[in-house]
């Protein structure tokens, strides 16, 4: 018989971008419970998930315009 | 220019106020501080012109994000269109992950660390921007735009003119060949 695992992958990913269908929910939990390395898979996509939301927080926060930037905007909106 | 008057919609007080929220949001999404800074104008310009638009019934800030998204998603279209990047979705990569069993061919590990330490670590970012700047540009690109700037799937869509089926694909490829990336280079390599 075919492994799961490569569907699993698929449908990992595809969570974070779509709702499930009630089957495919069925079939991936029930793979998730015999099978440790997707369990690995979803659990590690899960931690880049989080990171990644965390990092972008961190630098919209950091960037700011600079004091040249600033004023060039300035002028140009005094303009029109 | 219009004198401030707390009711008038005033381009000068958008930028103190909004300036630099407007430049974050552009540099999460294209990481070119000039590129960003000129969006930032563009969009009060636009603002400013079309202030007529502007119904209130939303902050100004989220008014002014509307417009800037616009502009960021069609910078993006131009510059995907300008380079032509393709990627056929029939050459499969993640068959090189999987043996033809469907199994792993090298199972996933555990890692332990915790994503909010992780981002605080400089080391790991710069293993995190090697591992992306090693995907497939368009890869890359609808990673970036969903995983760290945290666009919609529609905004992906339209900027690099993808269906939402190629666009989840495209993301399932990115996550694979990132994960495998970073537990290679970074989980299982010469930090731990």
């Amino acid at each position: 018989m075919k492994h799961f695992c490569e569907q699993a992958c698929r449908l990992s990913s595809d969570h974070y971008e779509r709702p499930l269908t009630l089957s495919e929910t069925v079939k991936l939990r029930l793979h998730l419970l015999i099978c440790r390395a997707c369990r690995n898979y979803l659990d590690t996509l899960e931690t880049l998930h989080r990171a990644m939301e965390q990092l972008r927080r961190l630098d919209m926060a950091a960037w700011k315009l600079s004091d040249a930037q600033r004023a060039r905007i300035s002028r140009s909106l005094q303009d029109n | 220019m219009i004198a401030a008057m707390s009711e008038t919609p005033d381009p000068q007080s958008w930028l103190v106020e909004h300036g630099d929220y407007l430049y974050g949001y552009a540099m999460s999404r294209l990481r070119n501080d000039d590129l960003a800074a000129d969006l930032v104008q563009e969009t009060l310009l636009a603002a400013w012109k079309g202030r007529h638009n502007f119904k209130g019934d939303s902050t100004a800030r989220t008014w002014l994000t509307g417009i800037l998204k616009h502009k960021i998603t069609d910078h993006i279209r131009a510059e995907i269109r300008s380079r032509n990047l393709a990627e056929a979705v029939e050459n499969d990569p993640t068959s090189r992950w999987f043996g033809a069993d469907g199994a792993w061919q090298e199972a996933p590990r555990t890692w332990s660390d915790n994503p909010e330490q992780l981002c605080r670590d400089d080391e790991f970012r710069a293993v995190l921007q090697e591992c992306m700047e090693r995907l497939p540009e368009k890869q890359r690109l609808v990673f970036e735009m969903r995983e760290f700037s945290g666009d919609e799937t529609e905004t992906i869509c339209k900027a690099l003119e993808v269906s939402t089926t190629n666009l989840h694909v495209l993301l399932h490829r990115a996550r694979l060949a990132l994960r495998g990336c970073l537990e290679k280079n970074w989980f299982g390599g010469p930090h731990k």
